[in-house]
């Protein structure tokens, strides 16, 4: 092992993280905006990811382009599954509402089985899958456009969260929903549109996924492990932290991956992942007071 | 943690205290020896069925009474705590491989490897405990999810537990399909009774109210001197002994198990929706549930190959994607299950 | 220099609530028939002891709760179905009781939040921020900071200042001086004299007796859910005590 080997890890985890923020994001924001355990937002990735799949390698179409369609749909499915599900149990406890979502996951998971079977899919990325020589280090074109979109989104959703209007609402209505409404902010549109803005954030996610990795319908539970780790890592609803958390765990899941076998880098970080919810237990608790 | 003192209440307490009898008064409108009678009915009746019934039926009624054994202890924590187990499949699988794993190695049979197997799934689930349990509820749930598909992995990657290829688990060679069929079914039928009698017990006890209390509202029972940890502790280690004990007898009575069947989201979903539609929080709703779930499963798994829609087959996961929408259904409508349309209903009724 | 214009902008501003019933689940009664007139540019007081449903009386004029029977007006128009952003739309401002800020924002996004109906507006929705900053100049300093990071007395500014932005017609105001600190109470009705005597319609729900009834210009009674006594301020003042030892009586 040489000092090169280190950098092109470095740069492989940079890269990757930036997508992890991108699939933590959507989860982060509905629960800590509106308190919801979104457990199917794996599921969404997945199939965000199949549909992705289905336009840029099934029909064609321009990678790039297709991006922006599936997300709209994304969003359209989250205010959809708001008006049914979500909003019928804002006055539910915990459990009831978590019941509902694993009712959501087990039918998209279903769905997307019947439509795409358990096949391991790889986007086929046409003019963007070119390798980027830097000195001692190369990187795939896919992995750079992918953080780099991720990146910028975040950094967006970060700017539009903490300096217009509707950011501190949707901020203000995370802390204190009673008083947002007192102020005559329309509670039940808002968290609609931030319901299915985390759900679309969820599909993005999902397609910057497929852009650099293979994915298989049925083993999507990883990446709600991996996402539910930035999570904790960045705290809530700040797109921000959830951007540094994900760079963070890319870079040791890369990291790790020098030293051990391929297939047991996972185990490094579900440990890791017990450790922070041990260690951050009351951070997060704490977290209910102070999000974002 | 009775508060029967009753001070001169203001307006409001009247009315809040008013509105709990009311609830109570709901609740107990069913005579008291109405349930534990129903279910001493249900397994009277269940008793013969194991030597009578044609092997068909007994190996239906053999998966509801796995079914009832896990579900049962699924219950404690998830019903009546509040604490939902994605990851039934987990205590379950745990036992599974521990008893395919003695069999494989040592030749153990069925007999000896329940009270192994039971253990297997309690060690894991102490595991899990400690890290979760401090949390609120959702990360306890979420982390459950995810950890089915850790315990997949896993066991994946490991030679000596068959890795993805899996174990064969052999019963006693001496016996015929019709014998094995009535062996396993008083197995289940044994540890299903125990599992219930464990289940009215907790419900009745102090353990279940503290149980309860959690569940209502956490932070006030652990004022009131609730050790909500260990309380939670305790119903999942209880519940995982009982998945694990069921784990055991089902590896010997598939005689196969290989990861991705042992660790599916498919046993964690039917758990779920046999304590939902049964009843969360209710000794006696697992077992109306697994009979209306496995006899929905095997209701559709007959029905639906034979449906076409517009000229296409219906595909094998249009099962599941039914019994998610039940689920759905149930969560968002019945959210008390069966157990609790026959309590309202007789609530109503009186009260009328 | 705004308040005038509250006070002056209509003929009869005024609030009139007439034989509400109303109740939080299908069997309960908390208020039964009340009727209540808030009169213009005068401050009207309710008091009761505790359960005697001030607060729902208060959140039945803010929208909050939909009374079961009897009417809701301001000015003349039946509003009684009207949702609560309606309400804050037609000028029904609500100063809550205990904290009611947003912690982790600060306070010139809370006093942003505040004029959030006007924010299409951009003039008088930038004029409306200025003018909060004008009347409460100790929150100039203070406007990047986050809002949960204030004392008592200064989150309880920012609070008036958040419910006076719109410039309401009628200021609903419950228990201003519940959680707060004894040296902060002063403070708090130093403000609503303020508010008095620049001629606002204010409805003031408070279990500060003394306080609350010096500053009233007329004084309901609650008991029960029902109306109890109401009339001028100079008739409660001489029999206070009568009422509060009857109240712990109760």
């Amino acid at each position: 092992m040489n000092i090169d080997t280190i950098v092109q890890a470095f740069a492989n985890g940079l890269l990757l993280g930036g997508v992890y923020g991108g699939l933590a994001i959507g989860l982060s924001l509905i629960l800590g905006v509106l308190r919801i355990v979104n457990i199917a937002h794996s599921v969404i990735i997945i199939f965000a990811g199949l549909l992705y799949w289905q336009l840029v390698t099934g029909f064609g179409l321009d990678p790039l382009a297709m991006i922006l369609p599936v997300v709209a749909l994304a969003y359209l499915f989250g205010l959809v599954v708001h008006r049914g599900m979500a909003q019928q149990l804002a006055r539910e406890d915990n459990s009831t509402v978590m019941l509902a979502f694993f009712g959501l996951l087990v039918v998209l998971e279903s769905i997307a089985v019947m439509i795409w079977t358990t096949d391991t899919r790889t986007v086929a990325l046409g003019y963007l899958a070119n390798v980027i020589e830097l000195g001692p280090i190369s990187v795939p074109l896919t992995r750079v456009v992918a953080a780099l979109i991720t990146v910028g989104v975040l950094v967006g959703l970060h700017f539009f969260l903490t300096r217009t209007l509707t950011g501190s609402a949707i901020r203000g209505l995370s802390q204190n929903p009673d008083v947002a409404s007192m102020v005559g902010i329309d509670v039940t549109r808002l968290s609609r549109r931030v319901f299915a803005a985390g759900i679309a954030f969820a599909a993005f996610g999902g397609v910057v996924l497929a852009m650099t990795q293979s994915f298989n319908p049925q083993e999507h539970y990883r990446w709600l492990a991996w996402a539910f780790l930035v999570v904790i890592l960045g705290g809530l609803g700040s797109a921000l932290r959830t951007l540094i958390a994900g760079l963070i765990v890319g870079v040791i899941e890369t990291m790790v991956g020098i030293f051990i076998p391929f297939q047991y880098t996972y185990l490094v970080l579900y440990g890791i992942l017990a450790v922070a919810l041990l260690v951050r237990s009351e951070g997060l608790s704490g977290a209910k007071q102070r999000i974002i | 943690m009775p508060t029967d003192k009753s001070t001169n209440p203001t307006p409001t307490e009247n009315i809040a205290l008013a509105q709990a009898k009311a609830s109570v008064v709901t609740t107990r409108s069913i005579p008291r020896w109405v349930f534990p009678v129903a279910a001493a009915v249900i397994f009277l009746v269940l008793a013969p069925m194991g030597a009578a019934a044609s092997l068909g039926i007994v190996t239906t009624l053999t998966a509801i009474l796995f079914y009832v054994i896990v579900a049962q202890g699924w219950n404690l924590l998830g019903g009546y705590g509040g604490y939902l187990n994605f990851g039934a499949a987990i205590f379950v699988g745990s036992g599974a491989y521990m008893a395919a794993w003695l069999n494989d190695s040592f030749d153990w049979p069925v007999w000896a490897t329940l009270i192994p197997g039971g253990i297997a799934a309690v060690v894991v689930s102490i595991v899990i405990g400690y890290a979760t349990l401090r949390l609120r509820s959702h990360y306890f749930a979420i982390f459950t999810l995810v950890l089915t598909f850790l315990a997949l992995t896993v066991v994946k990657n490991t030679p000596a537990l068959g890795g993805a290829i899996g174990l064969f688990v052999r019963v006693d060679r001496g016996l015929d399909s019709r014998q094995i069929g009535m062996l396993f079914f008083y197995l289940m039928f044994g540890l299903a009774i125990l599992a219930t009698v464990v289940a009215y017990l907790v419900e009745n006890s102090n353990f279940g109210y503290a149980l309860r209390a959690i569940s209502e509202d956490e932070p006030a029972a652990q004022v009131l001197g609730v050790k909500t940890v260990s309380v939670k502790l305790r119903a999942l280690v209880l519940g995982a002994a009982l998945g694990g004990i069921a784990g055991s007898a089902w590896a010997f009575w598939t005689g196969y198990i290989e990861p991705t069947g042992a660790f599916s989201v498919k046993i964690a979903l039917d758990i779920v929706l046999v304590c939902v539609i049964g009843g969360l929080g209710s000794w006696l709703g697992p077992l109306i549930g697994s009979f209306i779930v496995v006899g929905l499963e095997q209701i559709l798994r007959v029905t639906l190959p034979g449906l076409d829609l517009f000229g296409f087959e219906l595909p094998a996961e249009t099962n599941r994607l039914i019994l998610g929408v039940i689920l759905i259904v149930f969560a968002l409508f019945i959210r008390r299950g069966v157990i609790g349309l026959l309590k309202k209903r007789r609530g109503r009724a009186i009260a009328v | 220099m705004t308040a005038a214009s509250a006070a002056t902008g209509s003929d009869h501003p005024e609030l009139v609530l007439t034989d509400i019933t109303a109740g939080y689940f299908a069997n309960d009664i908390v208020l039964d028939e009340v009727s209540v007139r808030v009169a213009p540019g005068k401050v009207t007081v309710v008091l009761g002891p505790n359960g005697s449903g001030k607060s729902t009386l208060l959140r039945v004029m803010s929208g909050f709760v939909m009374p079961r029977s009897g009417a809701v007006q301001l000015a003349g128009e039946d509003i009684t179905r009207r949702g609560p952003a309606e309400r804050l739309a037609l000028g029904i401002s609500v100063l809550p009781q205990g904290r009611s800020v947003f912690p982790e924002l600060s306070v010139e996004e809370n006093l942003r939040l505040g004029a959030w109906q006007v924010r299409r507006d951009r003039e008088r929705f930038g004029n409306a921020v200025d003018a909060m900053f004008e009347r409460y100049p100790t929150l100039k300093p203070l406007r990047h900071k986050a809002a949960g990071s204030l004392s008592g007395g200064q989150a309880r500014m920012v609070e008036f200042a958040r419910t006076l932005i719109l410039e309401p017609r009628v200021l609903l105001i419950d228990e201003p001086s519940v959680g707060l600190a004894p040296v902060l109470v002063d403070g708090v009705y130093d403000e609503l004299d303020r508010l008095k005597e620049e001629g606002r319609t204010i409805l003031l729900v408070d279990q500060n007796v003394q306080a609350a009834v010096a500053m009233a210009d007329y004084v309901y009674t609650l008991a029960y859910g029902r109306n109890h006594l109401d009339g001028a301020r100079d008739g409660f003042e001489g029999q206070l005590d009568d009422l509060i030892k009857q109240w712990l009586n109760l």
